[in-house]
């Protein structure tokens, strides 16, 4: 299993820079939530920019570790190997049977005493496991970035109720204005008093002055509205891709969760009933026996060999109960790899041909 | 797996086909209930201890056989200490995070092999784990300022609390994993004949419990079997491989004899704990339903254990030619073919125990169902000593 190690190092590492990269998104966004002016805007431009790089970033992520699963797949196809082995004679032992048969399969019982796959079940849990805590750390900082960033966008929400409402009051004052600046412009043109005329303009300068304090004022809290609503876009959005993006997780966990009970039960059931098949009889019989003849021994065993050969199939179906279980586990398995083909149909498709090339 | 984890308990007494897997498996959804059945595994491994004792007055066990199933009662104790503590609060934390003690309710009342098997793959990575995890003392801390500050009740520290726990339990070792390796007890020896208890266990796929294997052995290599790198390793090897609880003790021993030829495996016994069975957290079939149901034993009282020790003997021992010159020992074991127990199990004997409180007891006692009358029952008593009663 030395690429597939290879392997999950790579993705531990891509992972990690995925977490900093969205993390960085964090705080671009919350650094645009808190700018006042529209001096902030060309952050915004930055915003998307790494956003994209960020997806594009995520999905390369997801592809290794949907690869990295499949990859689990294809090392555990060895297992079946081992179940041949334990079926079938080796070439030494065929070799060997044909001048003695008791012999060979003398051998062959041997062999099937000592095998185990134990170990490399255990292999496959702890693999699966280092694979299923890269993915729930990643779901983890998904999902708390997602709650900063939900409360940010209310936070933000608000302070844009409050920035329309000042808009909106500006707007309201400087129409207000505006009859009382017509007013005097009319009572300008028609004053011929010079004192009174005078009077009267340094009152319109004075009107004026605060016309424009007020629209330069409305200016402001606009570019602040808008600033503020794009900030509310781009949290939106933000929070969608997250959403996006913990759901490929959890699809990615249960997969992989669904995969190793699979595997596990099915192994370990099959191994114990191949082992229990092939040995049982044998046991008896040359227990009875005693050791009168090795020949006579030998003889029976290698008859026994055959017929529990031919009986191990009755024997793999007797054991209902864990077929059941069995079924059940794959009917899971089913329904988790139907989620990750329609999310991963690409990978999918290429791991397959390269299956196909390759192989 | 989270359809699964929405399902109520399964309390159906009869297990249809329909259910599948999930039919004899249950999730303990909520952390109390999770708690109180780790007491109760607590309860019946003190109570056990005082019932090994017993069983010894009864001949069933020597004293060295004793101190060897005692090892693996400990070892059991540690698994469900760690185990309680992976689950203290597993199940309120929302999330993939949230998981749920899985135990087999029929016919074991044990976790799940998978729970075993999890704890074995995890203690594999306690060290970084412990590493990676702030200490408990900074867990406490930050809990503190989120009750104090925060007004909020911690609940994601108490989980990553609790799991830090979990792995300095796995750290600090001595649980029941999976296998537990072979070891040799050098019983005496005579002359360049060595004796020897091996003795080793399983936690067994299929049936979910417990298995101890007691082997006792005679040794005529020239160097002690567990000084010998050649040969140990390979019998410890062998001997895990053949731990099945379907494979028969003939077959296990039979198999072990033909191929190492300097040990004589002469004795084999197989020691089942479980199952436990009780109203709270099992299913059960046939007259100890009855039994507990009869006793309504408050949850202190409301559990019986059951064991198992399958015993194969050496009637003979048969020289056989090997090679040229050499001759080796070979064990034509005692079979039992008239008794009821041993009958085409490959067995000289079998004997069912039966560890059961007051309560339950004097159920037992009044229903006296034909199935218990020839199992020997051991009864702890309040004053903590066991009681023997036929």
């Amino acid at each position: 299993m030395a690429s597939l190690d290879q392997q999950i190092i790579d993705s531990q590492k891509q992972v990690a820079v995925t977490q900093e990269k969205i993390s960085q998104v964090g705080v671009t966004l919350d650094r645009l939530a808190r700018a006042d002016t529209a001096a902030a805007a060309p952050q915004l431009d930055i915003a998307s920019a790494t956003l994209a790089d960020v997806h594009r970033h995520t999905d390369q992520m997801n592809a290794n570790i949907a690869e990295l699963i499949m990859g689990l797949d294809d090392v555990t196809a060895g297992f079946s190997k081992d179940f041949e082995a334990m079926r079938s004679r080796t070439g030494w032992e065929s070799f060997v049977g044909m001048f003695a048969r008791g012999k060979a399969e003398s051998m062959r019982q041997e062999r099937l005493r000592t095998a185990s796959i134990d170990d490399k079940l255990q292999d496959l849990i702890s693999k699966s496991d280092e694979i299923t805590r890269l993915l729930t750390d990643q779901l983890a900082l998904l999902k708390d970035q997602q709650a900063k960033v939900e409360a940010n966008l209310s936070q933000t929400l608000t302070d844009r109720e409050g920035a329309v409402a000042e808009l909106e009051s500006l707007r309201g004052r400087i129409r207000a204005m505006d009859p009382r600046l017509i007013e005097l412009e009319n009572k300008v043109s028609t004053t011929t008093d010079p004192a009174e005329r005078t009077k009267l303009e340094t009152e319109l300068a004075n009107a004026n002055r605060d016309h424009n304090e007020l629209v330069q004022a409305e200016q402001v809290a606009l570019a602040r509205s808008q600033t503020l609503e794009r900030y509310i876009e781009a949290g939106k959005t933000w929070v969608d891709s997250l959403q996006n993006q913990a759901a490929t997780q959890l699809v990615l966990i249960n997969k992989l969760q669904t995969d190793t009970r699979q595997r596990v039960v099915l192994y370990d059931a099959l191994t114990k009933s191949l082992k229990t098949a092939q040995q049982q009889d044998v046991a008896h019989r040359i227990n009875e026996i005693g050791v009168r003849t090795d020949q006579e021994a030998a003889q029976a065993m290698a008859g026994i060999g055959a017929a529990t050969n031919a009986r191990m199939a009755d024997m793999l179906e007797a054991h209902g109960e864990h077929m059941v279980f069995a079924r059940k586990v794959l009917e899971e398995k089913a329904k988790a790899d139907e989620r990750f083909a329609r999310r991963f149909a690409a990978i999918v498709e290429k791991h397959d041909k390269n299956l196909y090339s390759g192989g | 797996m989270v359809a699964q984890a929405r399902r109520q308990p399964a309390r159906a007494t009869v297990v249809n086909e329909a259910a599948g897997l999930s039919a004899d498996h249950r999730e303990i959804a909520d952390d109390l209930v999770a708690r109180g059945y780790f007491l109760q595994l607590r309860r019946i491994a003190a109570a056990l201890s005082p019932a090994l004792g017993e069983m010894v007055r009864d001949r069933v066990f020597g004293p060295t056989d004793v101190q060897v199933i005692e090892g693996y009662i400990r070892a059991l104790l540690a698994t469900a200490q760690a185990l309680s503590m992976k689950y203290l609060v597993a199940s309120r934390v929302e999330g993939p995070l949230s998981r749920r003690l899985t135990i087999d309710i029929l016919d074991s009342g044990f976790p799940v092999w998978q729970e075993i098997a999890q704890t074995a793959a995890d203690a594999a990575q306690a060290g970084e784990q412990l590493a990676r995890t702030p200490t408990a003392e900074a867990i406490r801390d930050d809990m503190v300022r989120e009750i104090v500050s925060d007004l909020r009740h911690p609940t994601r520290l108490q989980y990553a609390m609790s799991q830090r726990m979990y792995y300095e339990a796995l750290a600090a070792g001595g649980l029941f994993w999976p296998q537990m390796n072979p070891v040799a007890l050098a019983m005496g020896d005579d002359g360049h004949r060595r004796r020897w208890l091996i003795h080793w266990g399983v936690y067994d796929s299929r049936q979910n419990l417990p298995v101890v294997y007691l082997l006792d052995c005679d040794d005529t290599g020239r160097r002690p079997l567990p000084d010998d790198a050649r040969r140990w390793p390979e019998a410890q090897a062998h001997l895990l491989a053949q731990s099945v609880g379907a494979l028969q003790l003939l077959t296990i021993a039979q198999g072990f004899d033909a191929d190492f030829d300097t040990l004589h495996p002469f004795r084999l016994r197989r020691l089942t704990l479980g199952p436990i069975h009780s109203r709270e957290f099992t299913v059960q079939e046939g007259p100890i339903k009855g039994v507990l149901e009869d006793a309504r034993a408050a949850a202190g009282e409301d559990w019986a254990l059951a064991m198992a020790l399958e015993d194969l003997q050496s009637g003979r021992v048969e020289m056989q030619s090997a090679g040229l010159f050499g001759v080796v020992e070979k064990q034509v074991y005692r079979i039992d073919t008239a008794g009821a127990h041993g009958m085409g199990q490959g067995l000289t004997s079998a004997q069912r125990m039966l560890v059961i409180p007051q309560r339950p007891f004097q159920a037992l006692s009044r229903l006296d169902p034909p199935g218990f009358r020839g199992i020997r029952k051991y009864v702890p008593m309040p004053d903590g000593r066991v009681m023997g009663v036929n």
